[in-house]
């Protein structure tokens, strides 16, 4: 989607009340979601440090995998307030997802094949037992075929064979999270939600980052789209949606800033990893470790790309409002680029409905975990994730963590 | 490269093509590497030079021993191999010696640190199967750093800082100062070869952040010819979509069509904003999308006139084959 100021459906669309259009922008990162939870909480009760005591207010949530979890449970319970949904949202962590005291496995997954008898909560349901492992044997039979197939009909080398008929997805049953999201996310509360919601996921037949609003999940595609958009690749399969297939919106936009730009002035990034350099390279002594940091680096390189992009804007933004105060130049480009600029202000309607993007970005300043950890949903961990979120709300340093503030308050040539 | 530096292609009008500067990562770089040290025969010369190497040293001849990239450690098929004892005669025990080694030290290891079994995963290293040695002389023999400080081929090897995140580009100047490291960096793909070290970083192949690293080339050139081996994602059979091997082919893909539409996105507001500079003359009226390029790049124009280096308008052609060339993890074959 084109981050344009003047995107039809913005909310400061030229004639509106834009003063204080706010959007929430939630990244994908598994069981490492539950650090937006806290860091919602803060912002919403007013506790973390950019908020002056004042409860935050924001019209627009925008996410990819866990992130538009997230998102969609704080647009569908928004009704009473971002405090309570924040807290809502904080419960359903706790209680749902997690694998908390007392209840049989987690909220969002179940490893095949391995039944688990040392938790007492689900020993207690054996015919819970019994029928996921006729289930699993059935899974397990049907894929062990496909995959003897394709083995005995590639006519590639045997590494190739044995690489081509392996499927780690097998490996897990989605029932849990399928059953979550349709029990924690009412589709009749986001369809008469004042709250904007994106949910980004991609399209794996075009390559395509494709964005879904409350609208369409609430009357046309239903759960599905939070689904595709949290269909981590490789671990879990793709999600058909029409003819086409879709996984985890995180593959292209982890931090989906681009959909919400154009869409509210001050954006809210919440993400999980902390700067790459901050992560010693000494840690680099795995394969597992090597990925990990890898899959670090190309969402902050994304992520930084995106910021660029905005950071365009918000250049053009001064540089059109400076113009007539910017030093003479003999250079006949520079003339010809004030004028330029004349010609499209008077074009624009003198593009007072324009104003600059302000992003506070939030996220840990250390590792927060390797890779094995985006599917432990230990109930000790999401409780120590979301404190962790809300004190670096508490704390969050613009300076420190990479914000672009506008530069309204600054001499409007610095930023050119 | 062939056709275009001969003049066969169309979209040279059938002119020789002589870039003023190549730009490349992962294998890419290191064509271009033996491109610019060989420039001074001439650049059909030189890529006829690159392809009898790709054809005769590079790959698997069936006349050689294994191909010019990598070896896997530990495999016994250089035993069996009549090239291997004609082009290394010593080579094969002391690669079968050097792997016993390494593979006692690392069992070694594991036992006066027996944690590391309780967590293999955090102690598995793929890219300690892999011996880049073939690559280290691959480079070394068809990269000549004397010839490179001679050439007059202006070179970009893209690489990525392991520490920092970020891409880091390398020139001629730079490679004939540190040596054949850039082009080793820039063909370590993560987690398969290992990182090279320069001044003390790690550095690995850019490929996966930018595999063609188009951006970098905006502000060098005007008409830029950008060459890469995947087709447009919608034409690789869905169906091929059953294992997990599949799955990351096909993200890799993914990742790099958007990757590349960005960064085109990005030269065509880049171009856009520079015609309604042009159009100030004339009373055409500006459309939306005008206007939109404008927004986005007038702030971005503006700095770099200021800054003496203005852009120009970019001319972007694309070469890559039009289906898929081969399965999933190709790219090792």
């Amino acid at each position: 989607m084109n981050p344009m100021p003047g995107n039809p459906n913005s909310l400061h669309s030229p004639g509106a009340d834009s003063s204080e259009s706010v959007g929430v922008v939630l990244a994908g990162g598994g069981s490492y979601g539950a650090y937006e939870v806290g860091v919602m909480k803060a912002l919403f009760e007013g506790a973390a440090s950019v908020c002056a005591g004042v409860p935050l207010e924001a019209q627009l949530f925008a996410g990819a995998s866990v992130g538009a979890l997230n998102a969609a449970v704080m647009v569908a319970h928004a009704e009473c307030g971002l405090a309570n949904a924040a807290a809502t949202l904080e419960e359903i962590w706790r209680r749902k997802i997690a694998e908390a005291p007392g209840k049989c496995g987690n909220g969002v997954y179940r490893l095949r094949g391995i039944p688990p008898l040392t938790n007492p909560a689900c020993a207690l349901n054996p015919l819970g037992l019994l029928s996921d492992a006729l289930g699993d044997g059935a899974h397990f039979l049907r894929e062990g075929l496909i995959g003897g197939k394709r083995f005995f009909n590639s006519p590639g080398s045997a590494m190739q064979r044995i690489l081509e008929a392996l499927n780690v997805a097998t490996l897990l049953d989605l029932r849990p999270l399928a059953n979550l999201v349709t029990d924690i996310i009412p589709l009749e509360a986001l369809a008469r939600s004042k709250k904007a919601l994106k949910v980004v996921a991609t399209n794996f037949d075009s390559g395509e980052i494709r964005i879904f609003e409350n609208a369409e999940i609430a009357t046309v595609i239903g759960h599905r789209a939070i689904l595709a958009s949290a269909a981590i690749p490789i671990f879990f399969p793709p999600v058909q949606i029409g003819d086409e297939l879709y996984v985890d919106g995180g593959t292209l936009q982890n931090s989906p800033i681009l959909p919400a730009v154009g869409m509210a002035h001050t954006l809210h990034v919440i993400y999980m990893d902390p700067d790459v350099s901050s992560i010693p390279v000494e840690t680099l002594q795995s394969t597992l470790a090597i990925l990990d940091r890898l899959l670090v680096m190309e969402w902050a390189f994304t992520l930084n790309q995106d910021i660029e992009v905005v950071e365009d804007y918000n250049r053009s933004y001064d540089f059109l409002n400076a113009r007539r105060d910017l030093p003479p130049s003999g250079d006949p480009r520079l003339n010809q680029l004030f004028k330029a600029a004349d010609h499209v202000v008077a074009s624009s309607g003198g593009l007072k409905w324009w104003e600059l993007t302000t992003i506070h970005r939030y996220h840990p300043t250390d590792d927060l975990g390797d890779l094995t950890g985006l599917l432990d949903f230990g109930a000790d961990r999401i409780d120590a994730l979301i404190e962790r979120g809300y004190r670096d709300a508490l704390s969050h340093d613009c300076v420190r963590d990479g914000c672009v503030l506008s530069s309204q308050a600054e001499p409007a040539r610095a930023t050119l | 490269m062939k056709a275009l530096f001969a003049g066969h292609s169309p979209a040279t009008r059938y002119q020789p093509f002589e870039p003023d500067i190549i730009v490349a990562s992962g294998a890419g770089a290191l064509n271009a590497g033996v491109l610019a040290a060989n420039d001074k025969r001439g650049l059909v010369e030189a890529v006829i030079a690159l392809e009898h190497i790709w054809i005769n040293h590079i790959s698997e001849a069936t006349s050689g021993c294994g191909n010019g990239i990598y070896r896997i450690r530990g495999l016994s098929s250089e035993f069996f191999n009549p090239g291997c004892y004609w082009s290394k005669p010593f080579g094969v025990l002391r690669d079968a010696i050097n792997d016993g080694l390494r593979a006692a030290v690392g069992a070694a290891s594991l036992a006066v640190s027996p944690s590391c079994l309780l967590d293999p995963l955090a102690a598995f290293r793929l890219d300690a199967f892999i011996d880049v040695e073939p690559l280290l002389k691959s480079v070394q023999q068809f990269i000549p750093l004397e010839r490179l400080r001679n050439t007059r081929q202006r070179l970009r090897i893209a690489t990525t800082n392991a520490r920092t995140g970020e891409i880091r580009i390398f020139n001629e100047n730079d490679i004939a100062q540190i040596g054949h490291a850039p082009f080793l960096a820039s063909a370590a793909l993560p987690g398969f070869f290992p990182p090279c070290e320069i001044e003390g970083d790690p550095y690995i192949d850019a490929s996966l952040l930018m595999d063609t690293p188009l951006r970098p080339a905006f502000t060098e050139a005007e008409d830029l010819h950008v060459i890469y081996m995947d087709p447009d994602i919608g034409r690789i059979e869905g169906t091929r979509l059953r294992s997990s091997v599949d799955e990351f082919d096909r993200v890799r893909v993914v990742r790099l069509a958007y990757a590349i539409n960005q960064d085109i996105r990005t030269a065509r507001a880049i171009n856009r904003g520079i015609k309604v500079m042009e159009m100030t003359g004339s009373n055409e009226p500006l459309t939306k999308h005008d206007i939109e390029c404008f927004l986005r790049t007038a702030g971005r124009i503006y700095r770099r006139v200021r800054e003496g280096k203005p852009y120009s308008k970019l001319t972007i052609h694309r070469y890559h084959p039009s289906e898929d060339l081969g399965e999933s993890l190709g790219f090792l074959t």
